[in-house]
C-alpha cells in the first residue's frame, strides 16, 4: 500500500482509469450479442425512471410502478408502430431502389459543379472521384439496413421481448444489484468508488435522457418541415435528422445530405425544394441550440466544445457511427473518473501528513 | 457472510434487514418514520465488515454517507487522541449525508465490525421517492446537526470567558 501512495497522483489517476476502461471495454465486449437491446433498455428505463418514482411517491410498490408503466409505454410503441411502421418500410425500401438513380443524379451535378468550378477558378478537383467512396459505403450500409429491417424480423421480435425484459428489471431491481456490485469494492475504496460511481451514473442519466429528448423534438421538427415543403419520404428523412443529432456539429451536416441527394437525383432539380431542404434543417437546428440545448444538454455534459469536435471525429474515424455517438458521454465520462482519482490520489498523499501535523 | 455472490447481488437476508431497521428506528436520525418505511429503506443500504484496526474512513477524505454499527466498535480520533467511542446502535459520519465535503476525523474500528451505509445517493433517491418520509429524516438531520453546533458554541464561549 505504501508504494501506491508514494506514486505521483497523476500517475495513480492514469492506473485507476486504465483499469476501469479496460473492465468496462472487456464487458461491452462479453455483452456484445446483446448489447443494443441492452442500451435501449437504459435509454429507456432512464426516461421511465422518473415517472415510476412519481407511481411509488403516490403509494405504489416499485413492481406495480414498472409494471404498470412498462405497460402503457410499450403499448404506445406497438400502437406507433403499427401507425408509422409501414410507411417508413415503403419509404426505406423506396429509398433503396432510388438509391442507384440519386448517384447517378448526383453524380451528373457534381460533375456539372466541376466543370464550373474549373471555368471560374481554374481549379482541378474531382469531385465525384473524391465522393465516390463515401457515396458507395452509404449504398452498402442501405442495402444491410433494408436486409436487417426486412428479413431480420425475428431479431426485431427477439429484442421486442428482450429489451421490456430487461428495462423492467433494470427499473425495478437496479438499486439492489447497484449496491450488491458496490459491495464488491475493497473497504479502503469503497467510498471513493461509491462517489466516483454516483457522479458518473447521475451525469449519463442527465446526458441520456436530454440527448433522447433532444432527438424526438429533432425528429418531430424535422418530419413536419419536410411534410410541409413537399419533400417525399418527410418522416424517413425526419426520424434520420433525429438520429444524426445525436452526433454533434457533424450531425445536421449529415442530415440535410439524404434529402439534398434525393432532390438532385431527380431529372430537373428544383431550387426552391433545395432551399426549402436548408432551411427545414437550419430551423431545427435553431429549435435544438435556442431552445433544447441550453435547457438540456448544456448542463449534463461540462467539456470544451474543440475538445467534442476533435473526440467525435477521432472516435468516428475509429469506430464508425457508434464511435461517433458515443464520444460525447465517454470523454465527460472519463473526465469525471479522472478528476476523481487524481483528488483521491492527491488527499491520500497529503491526508495523513496534515493529520500528524494538526495532531 | 457465506452467501454466494448471486445471493449478494440480487437479494439479502430479510431477518437481518429486519433487525437493522430495529436498531435505525432507536436512533434520533430515524425519529418519528415508521419502522415499516425503515424496513423497506434498509434494502437500499449496504453492509460492509471491518476487521479490528482496520480505518474505515480518515480524515480530508471526501465521504459518502453515515454508518450504522450494526456489530462491533467503532473509534473516533483526531490523530492519536480518540475522540469518542461508538457501539453497536450508534451512527457516525452523518454529515455526509448531505454535503460533498472532507471527513474530520478518523474512524477506525477496535474490533470486528459490520456497518451498514446509508449513502448520500440513497437519501436523494429516497427523497424522490418516499418525499414525505425523506423530509422527516431530513428535519432530523438538521436538529442533530443544529444541536451539534449549540454544544461547540457554548465550548467555545466557554473557552473564551476562561
Amino acid at each position: 500500500m505504501s508504494t501506491v501512495a508514494q506514486r505521483p497522483p497523476v500517475i495513480q489517476a492514469l492506473w485507476g482509469y486504465a483499469i476501469i476502461v479496460l473492465i468496462l471495454f472487456a464487458l461491452l465486449f462479453l455483452l456484445r450479442p446483446i448489447l443494443l437491446p441492452i442500451i435501449l433498455s437504459l435509454l429507456l428505463a432512464s426516461l421511465l425512471e422518473p415517472q415510476v418514482n412519481r407511481l411509488v411517491r403516490m403509494g405504489l410498490t416499485d413492481s406495480w410502478a414498472t409494471f404498470a408503466l412498462l405497460s402503457v409505454t410499450l403499448a404506445l410503441l406497438v400502437g406507433s408502430g403499427f401507425w408509422a411502421g409501414p410507411a417508413l418500410m415503403d419509404q426505406l425500401l423506396a429509398m433503396k431502389s432510388r438509391f442507384p438513380q440519386m448517384l447517378e443524379g448526383f453524380n451528373t451535378s457534381l460533375t456539372a459543379l466541376n466543370s464550373w468550378v474549373m471555368a471560374h477558378t481554374g481549379l482541378e478537383i474531382d469531385l465525384v472521384k473524391a465522393l465516390e467512396g463515401v457515396l458507395a459505403e452509404i449504398n452498402v450500409w442501405l442495402s444491410d439496413l433494408v436486409v436487417d429491417i426486412a428479413s431480420g424480423l425475428a431479431q426485431a421480435v427477439f429484442g421486442f421481448i428482450l429489451v421490456p425484459i430487461i428495462t423492467f428489471f433494470l427499473l425495478r431491481d437496479y438499486r439492489a444489484a447497484r449496491n450488491g456490485l458496490l459491495s464488491l469494492l475493497p473497504n479502503r475504496s469503497f467510498e471513493k468508488g461509491c462517489l466516483i460511481y454516483f457522479r458518473v451514473t447521475r451525469q449519463l442519466h442527465k446526458y441520456m435522457r436530454g440527448v433522447l429528448i433532444q432527438s424526438g423534438i429533432i425528429a418531430a421538427v424535422a418530419s413536419i418541415g419536410f411534410g410541409f415543403i413537399g419533400l417525399e419520404m418527410a418522416l424517413l428523412f425526419g426520424i434520420l435528422s433525429g438520429l444524426f443529432n445525436l452526433i454533434p456539429y457533424l450531425g445536421p451536416l449529415l442530415s440535410a445530405i439524404p434529402p439534398l441527394l434525393l432532390i438532385l437525383s431527380s431529372a430537373s432539380p428544383e431550387p426552391y425544394l433545395l432551399l426549402s431542404v436548408v432551411s427545414v434543417v437550419l430551423i431545427a437546428q435553431a429549435v435544438d441550440n435556442l431552445l433544447v440545448v441550453p435547457s438540456l444538454i448544456a448542463s449534463t455534459v461540462d467539456l470544451h466544445p474543440l475538445l467534442v469536435i476533435l473526440g467525435v471525429i477521432i472516435a468516428g474515424s475509429l469506430f464508425g457511427f457508434w464511435g461517433m455517438l458515443l464520444a460525447i458521454p465517454f470523454m465527460a465520462v472519463s473526465k469525471i473518473i479522472l478528476r476523481d482519482l487524481y483528488r483521491v490520489a492527491e488527499a491520500s498523499l497529503k491526508g495523513p501528513a496534515g493529520v500528524r501535523v494538526g495532531a | 457472510m457465506s452467501d454466494s455472490l448471486w445471493g449478494n447481488l440480487f437479494s439479502r437476508n430479510k431477518t437481518w434487514d429486519k433487525q437493522v431497521a430495529a436498531l435505525w428506528a432507536q436512533t434520533p436520525l430515524f425519529n418519528d418514520i415508521p419502522y415499516n418505511e425503515i424496513a423497506r429503506l434498509v434494502r437500499d443500504m449496504v453492509p460492509r465488515d471491518y476487521s479490528e484496526g482496520e480505518t474505515i474512513f480518515s480524515r480530508g477524505e471526501e465521504g459518502a454517507g453515515a454508518a450504522l454499527i450494526v456489530e462491533g466498535e467503532v473509534e473516533i480520533r483526531a490523530g492519536d487522541v480518540t475522540l469518542t467511542r461508538l457501539n453497536t446502535g450508534d451512527f457516525f459520519g452523518e454529515v455526509a449525508l448531505v454535503l460533498d465535503v472532507p471527513r474530520t476525523a478518523d474512524a477506525v474500528a477496535s474490533a470486528d465490525t459490520r456497518l451498514l451505509f446509508f449513502l448520500q445517493a440513497g437519501l436523494e433517491e429516497w427523497l424522490n421517492r418516499r418525499p414525505y418520509y425523506a423530509g422527516r429524516l431530513s428535519k432530523n438531520l438538521a436538529n442533530i446537526l443544529a444541536q451539534r453546533l449549540i454544544t461547540a458554541n457554548a465550548a467555545l464561549a466557554d473557552k473564551a470567558g476562561s
